[in-house]
Formats: structure tokens, sequence, C-alpha cells
């Protein structure tokens, strides 16, 4: 720093830190390249904030929508499109991992209705970071992220009705699950069916067998489908 | 750098003041800086990660005008906002570590790989143990590269209040360096 001289006995913690660090992870760069293209969307995403002064009139122009939705729902199924749903897990988490479920050692203490998350630490090591709530179309999402060896994938779980999976999708059956596999850029992603959810694994991973062996593991029968 | 760091700066000269918006072409070339802020202030791999990936989504979600050469000193604000916000959320719920994370170190070109290599590990360990205020102090003027004018403001604290903090954040590391060789 040229505006003010750096005492002797600072010099050497100054020049550690300028000149060195942790390296950038191969898979925060990808995450990041991936944003790129969303930034139209999340720009909108955060048009959907309102505020404070107008919470009132959004108050009464929520209860016209859900009012909307219900009229709407008569009509058909509506709802997020897989591929929607699968773009949560390229997303950041927002709160901590959660902790091991302490009546269970091989899940998580978190859920969406009956649908525990899985612990993979001890038998894949794919460790949980991370997690993220969302809505999508009214719709509760609970993502939970993993990582092993520098990859993270998202296990994304949905609540209503079961989503149809994109018709470029081919369906395989591993230990008894049905799961629908696709690939989206360099990301594989894969969709099955617990407790009448829709459940979607996606990420980078090195080999397209490893969603597979994830997800078809059912923990001595503590992960239900 | 990928596709995104080779697009060629789309600086849009708004109000020929000198601002500009931040491009999104702009943001790789600032990656490897932000991380290792992001690493000095949370001390952890997954949530540095995590830190900067969200830092680039609040920066392209809400496009500002900044000035010229600022936008490190942008990115370190919405950095450390992004930070407090995390800690909070965590704060709410138990922690929940795991196993100690493979971290790769590396010296840049211009550092002595040999002299420095060793420090450098010793001093990212010992800046977890700063309050802080003083972690953000000496991530963005020490592992960020601000000046000391452009780190305050970030920070939004007064220039000496930031010369203060960061001569005690030295201090610390500098001793924790001392100690350990």
């Amino acid at each position: 720093m040229s505006e003010h001289a750096i005492p002797e006995h600072h010099r050497r913690a100054v020049e550690a830190l300028r000149h060195g660090g942790p390296a950038t992870p191969d898979g925060l760069r990808r995450r990041l390249q991936e944003l790129e293209p969303r930034a139209p969307e999340l720009r909108r995403a955060r048009m959907r904030g309102v505020p404070r002064l107008l919470a009132p009139a959004a108050g009464v122009a929520a209860l016209l929508v859900v009012a909307l939705v219900v009229v709407l729902s008569l009509g058909g199924p509506a709802g997020p499109s897989a591929v929607q749903a699968a773009e949560l897990a390229g997303l950041p988490s927002t709160e901590p991992a959660p902790g091991k479920d302490t009546g269970n050692p091989t899940l998580l203490d978190r859920r969406l209705e009956d649908v525990a998350f899985p612990d993979w630490s001890k038998k894949f090591g794919w460790r949980a970071v991370g997690a993220r709530t969302d809505r999508l179309d009214g719709r509760r999402a609970e993502t939970v992220f993993y990582t092993h060896e520098g990859h993270r994938i998202g296990y994304t779980v949905i609540s209503g009705k079961p989503l149809d999976p994109p018709e470029r999708a081919e369906t395989v059956r591993r230990n008894g699950v049905e799961i629908h596999r696709y690939q989206d850029g360099d990301r594989t992603v894969v969709m099955f069916e617990r407790g009448g959810l829709t459940c979607i694994l996606a990420g980078h991973v090195l080999s397209q067998h490893t969603p597979l062996k994830l997800v078809a593991w059912k923990g001595d029968g503590a992960v239900r489908f | 750098m990928g596709t995104v760091g080779r697009v060629a700066e789309r600086a849009t000269h708004a109000t020929g003041l000198g601002s500009r918006r931040l491009s999104v072409a702009r943001l790789p070339d600032h990656t490897d800086r932000l991380f290792r802020a992001a690493y000095a202030l949370c001390g952890s791999r997954a949530d540095a990660e995590d830190l900067v990936q969200e830092t680039f989504a609040r920066v392209l979600e809400r496009p500002r005008f900044i000035r010229r050469g600022s936008d490190l000193a942008y990115l370190m604000r919405v950095l450390r906002n992004t930070w407090v916000d995390f800690h909070r959320a965590r704060n709410a719920r138990p922690d929940t570590s795991g196993p100690p994370e493979a971290i790769d170190w590396v010296v840049d070109r211009g550092g002595d790989p040999g002299d420095v290599a060793l420090d450098v590990q010793m001093a990212y360990d010992a800046m977890h143990d700063l309050s802080p205020p003083l972690r953000e102090a000496i991530a963005a003027v020490d592992v960020l590269g601000l000046s000391y004018r452009d780190a305050a403001k970030a920070l939004r604290i007064r220039q000496g209040t930031l010369m203060s903090r960061l001569s005690r954040a030295r201090e610390r590391i500098a001793a924790a360096l001392e100690g350990g060789s």
C-alpha cells in the first residue's frame, strides 16, 4: 500500500495475504458461469419483492391471486416444470447444512412433509453443506446441497402433485426405484418420486451412475419411497 | 477463464461522468480475489463458495452504476452484506460443522513460493481467530487489495477506524506467524 508505509513487523503477514490464498474451486467457477445467462431471470425475481408501504395492497392482491389460482386449478393441474425445479439445485445455499437425524443415522434432520433427506456422508462420502427453501409457482421446495471431492449436487423436494419429467428424459430403474434422467448442459439431472412428491437431484458429477446410485439408496429402509 | 471471461467488456457509459454499469463479463476477473476474501471472512470452503455465488447473484439482480475502477469496492460491499445475512441465518440454527475440508493453497506469480507458501495457510488460519470487524478490514485491504479509502467506503466505516482495525488485525496475524515459525 503506497499510501501508508507498512511497519516492518507486519510485512510478513501482509505479504502472505497479498500473494497467496485458497484456490478457487472449479465447481464454483462453473456455478458462476451458469449465473450469467440467468441474469434477466434474477432481475425479474427481484421485481417480485414488494415495498413495505404497499404491504396492505399486496395482501389484497395476494387474496385475489389465491382466488384466481383456486379457480384455475379446477380447470386442470398447473405447476412448475421439472426443468424450472432442477434450477434450484444450481442456486447457492442460504441456510446451514442440516444436522443428522438423531433417531436415524441414515437421514438428515430436514424433511418436506414425510420425505426426509438422506445422509450420504458415511456410505458415499457426499456431505451436506447447506440448504435453502423456495416457493415455485406457489409450491414449497426444500433443497439440501451435498459436496464430495469438489463436486456439488442439490437435492430438491417439491410439494404438491408430482411433476412430469421432460420429454427428453430417459427412464431407468434402480433398486426398484423409477428414475428419469436427462442432461442439462454439463449437469446431470435425475427425477424420481418419494412419498408422492417429486424429488430432483442435479449437479456436476464425474459419472452419470453416481446420481442413480445415490437416489436408489434406501438406507436400510429409512429412506422411504 | 471460461466463456464469460472471454466476453469483451460491455461497459455502458450511461452518465458520461465516469460511471458505468458493472458488466457481467467483468465478474470472473474478480472471482479469485473474491473467493479469498469470502474464505477469509467465513473460514469454510463450502460457505465461501456459497457466499461468492450469492454475491454474484445479488450483483446480477440489482444492476448498479458504479464509478470506474470501483468494481472490487462494490463487490466487497455486497460480499460483506451477504456475509452478515449468512451469519445471522447461521446463528439462528445449530452449528453442524462437518469434517475438515480439503483446501488447495496457491501462491501468486510474484510471490516467493518458498517463503510465502507456508505463511499463507497460517495467515488465513490466524484470521479465523479475529473478530468479524477485524476480519472485514484485513479481507478488504490485504486480501482484496482495496485502498484504505475504498475499503472504508465498502465497509461503511471511517478511514481512521479502518486503519485502526487493520493494524490490530495485522498485529495478531504477524504474531501468529512468528509463533508458528
